[in-house]
């Protein structure tokens, strides 16, 4: 082994020691300017990164466990909110972006913050009654006490990278990309630049299936790749991809979960939404990985895309450093910018993190698979009469 | 000194020319900003005074309330509830006033109401329901 690499397990021989130098992926930023990769690929031996920010693509398995006389249960709601149902007797999945019939800023992302939080929500199931699971009706209040697991599992979290938006069209367009106004007014960003956790690490060379994660206060795993996980989306001269690229997809034990890092929220016009903190802890095992987790906000592009024509086409490449300041020159004219995700708790997230680490109670452990390196995602065809692809 | 205020006044005030007067007796800047009457009843104008002393600006005010309307400071009409805030700037990108901007050290969301118009974008901007506006009732 050559003296410019370290290996998962003398890093962790020097954390375990109480010797391993831990920083956050904004303070390597900083360290950058003043000292080469393979420099700082010397002094730090972890990185730690953090984001806080809409993660649509989440939900909650929950296991309410049996009453007397059991029920299979179908149909259930949470307080009032549809909860799947189609998964064994007593078992569901409560998905973030599911509405409450009649109440459409309230959802199931809600009732997840609520459980989380300790508080009772209204169970109400139905089944159509067998042999085995005589009882075809139940209601009862549940909370985090009174149920066996909350798992919070998440399809598609933490993207790499994501496109910013604003609108050229005349009227004002409510997204999940938060208000854009008409006339390309401003342009809205979500991610949290050079602290968001796959920028830090764009060839996955660290993170695969099995990776420590913290999730919303949690130490959660990487379940496996992420839903659109896309490894073929055009990079930058540093290897950043230039819109949304890879996932992941997140389990936790969500009993174990804050408030603190676990929001509902609500579009206008779009639907409800749930804030997540997540952050990975990355080691700096030669110069390579130094170069990537130094990356500066400047360094990291993004497509400006018009979300008011048909497959939101890109109108320019911009970067973090532009996109922070607040404004952005579009079309010759000064929009404002804003962001959708919170750099405070972003930061915040990535400190909380180094702490853990340093105090040995977030592992750092390699993947146990890496993911594919070569996939890219697929359009849904819609089909002709006679059935073919139109 | 630049204040926005929220006029309100009932119908049997509203013979008096008040811009008028205010610029003329008091020498002040008046911008309309945004007006909502309800004929016959009463209304509410959102007005940008531009005085060039503060003791001016004390005196029109107090003309004002002499005539019956009630003035309000357009900060005192935005609400928002700081413990659902998450600090994550979306309000930030609609306010063209610049009451709401991200302080760019800390990244936490920094309020300048005396500046707001009462637009009420933010209202529908933010994702954790933080703003509440009142315009005059
Ligand atoms: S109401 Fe309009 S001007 Fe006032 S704070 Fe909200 S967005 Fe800014
Ligand atoms: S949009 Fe809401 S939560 Fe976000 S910074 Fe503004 S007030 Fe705070």
């Amino acid at each position: 082994m050559s003296d410019k690499t370290k290996s998962w397990e003398e890093i962790n021989a020097k954390l375990a020691a109480g010797e391993a130098v831990v920083v956050t992926a904004e303070e390597a930023a900083l360290m950058s300017e003043e000292c080469t990769p393979k420099e700082l690929a010397k002094k730090v031996d972890v990185v730690t990164t953090g984001t806080f920010g809409a993660m649509c693509s989440s939900g909650m398995f929950i296991n309410f466990g049996h009453p007397e006389p059991p029920i299979r249960m179908e149909k259930l709601s949470l307080d009032g909110v549809p909860a799947y149902g189609g998964i064994a007797a007593v078992d569901a999945y409560i998905g973030a972006t599911e509405v409450h019939p009649d109440m459409s800023n309230f959802g199931g992302a809600h009732i997840i913050e609520n459980l989380v939080s300790g508080k009772e929500v209204f169970l109400k199931a139905s089944g159509k009654g067998t042999d085995c699971y005589p009882r075809k009706g139940f209601e009862a209040k549940i909370s985090k006490e009174t149920i066996n697991e909350m798992i919070l599992a998440n399809p598609r979290n933490a993207y790499q990278n994501y496109p910013a938006a604003c609108n050229s069209s005349n009227k004002t367009l409510y997204t999940y990309m938060g208000t854009l106004l008409p006339g390309c007014l401003n342009v809205n960003y979500s991610t949290s630049g050079c602290l968001s956790p796959l920028l830090n690490d764009p060839e996955m060379r660290t993170i695969g299936v099995g990776s420590p994660v913290f999730l919303a206060g949690a130490l959660a795993s990487v379940a496996w790749n992420g839903t659109q996980f896309n490894t073929k989306k055009p990079k930058n001269k540093h290897g950043i991809p230039l819109s949304n690229a890879a996932t992941l997809m997140l389990v936790g034990n969500a009993k174990e979960m804050s408030r603190e890092w676990l929001r509902a929220a609500y579009f206008e016009h779009y639907g409800v939404s749930l804030y997540l903190g997540v952050g990975l802890a990355i080691p700096v095992l030669d110069e390579d990985m130094a170069y990537r987790v130094s990356i500066k906000n400047e360094d990291i592009e993004t497509t400006v895309c018009d979300y008011s024509q048909e497959g939101h086409p890109g109108l320019l490449t911009s970067n973090y450093a532009i996109l922070r300041s607040g404004e952005i020159e579009l079309r010759n004219r000064r929009a404002r910018t804003a962001p959708l995700s919170s750099l405070k708790k972003a930061r915040e997230l990535a400190v909380e993190l180094k702490r853990l680490v340093l105090s040995n109670s977030f592992p750092l452990s390699p993947p146990t698979m890496a993911f594919s390196s070569n996939t890219d995602i697929k359009a849904l065809l819609s089909m002709d009469q006679k059935g073919r692809p139109s | 000194m630049k204040r926005n205020y929220v006029l309100s006044y009932k119908a049997e005030n509203t013979n008096e020319p008040v811009i008028w007067r205010l610029i003329k007796d008091f020498d002040l800047q008046v911008n309309i900003l945004r007006a909502k009457v309800s004929p016959g009843q009463e209304g509410s104008l959102l007005v940008e005074i531009d005085a060039s002393e503060a003791a001016t600006m004390d005196k029109a005010l107090c003309w004002l309330e002499q005539q019956g309307i009630k003035c309000m400071g357009v900060a005192k009409r935005i609400f928002w509830e700081e413990k659902l805030c998450v600090d994550c700037g979306a309000c930030t990108g609609v306010c063209f006033p610049a009451a709401l901007a991200m302080d760019k050290t800390d990244w936490k969301l920094a309020m300048d109401l005396d500046r707001c118009t009462a637009c009420g974008l933010c209202v529908k901007a933010c994702p954790f329901g933080c703003f509440r506006l009142d315009f005059g009732d």
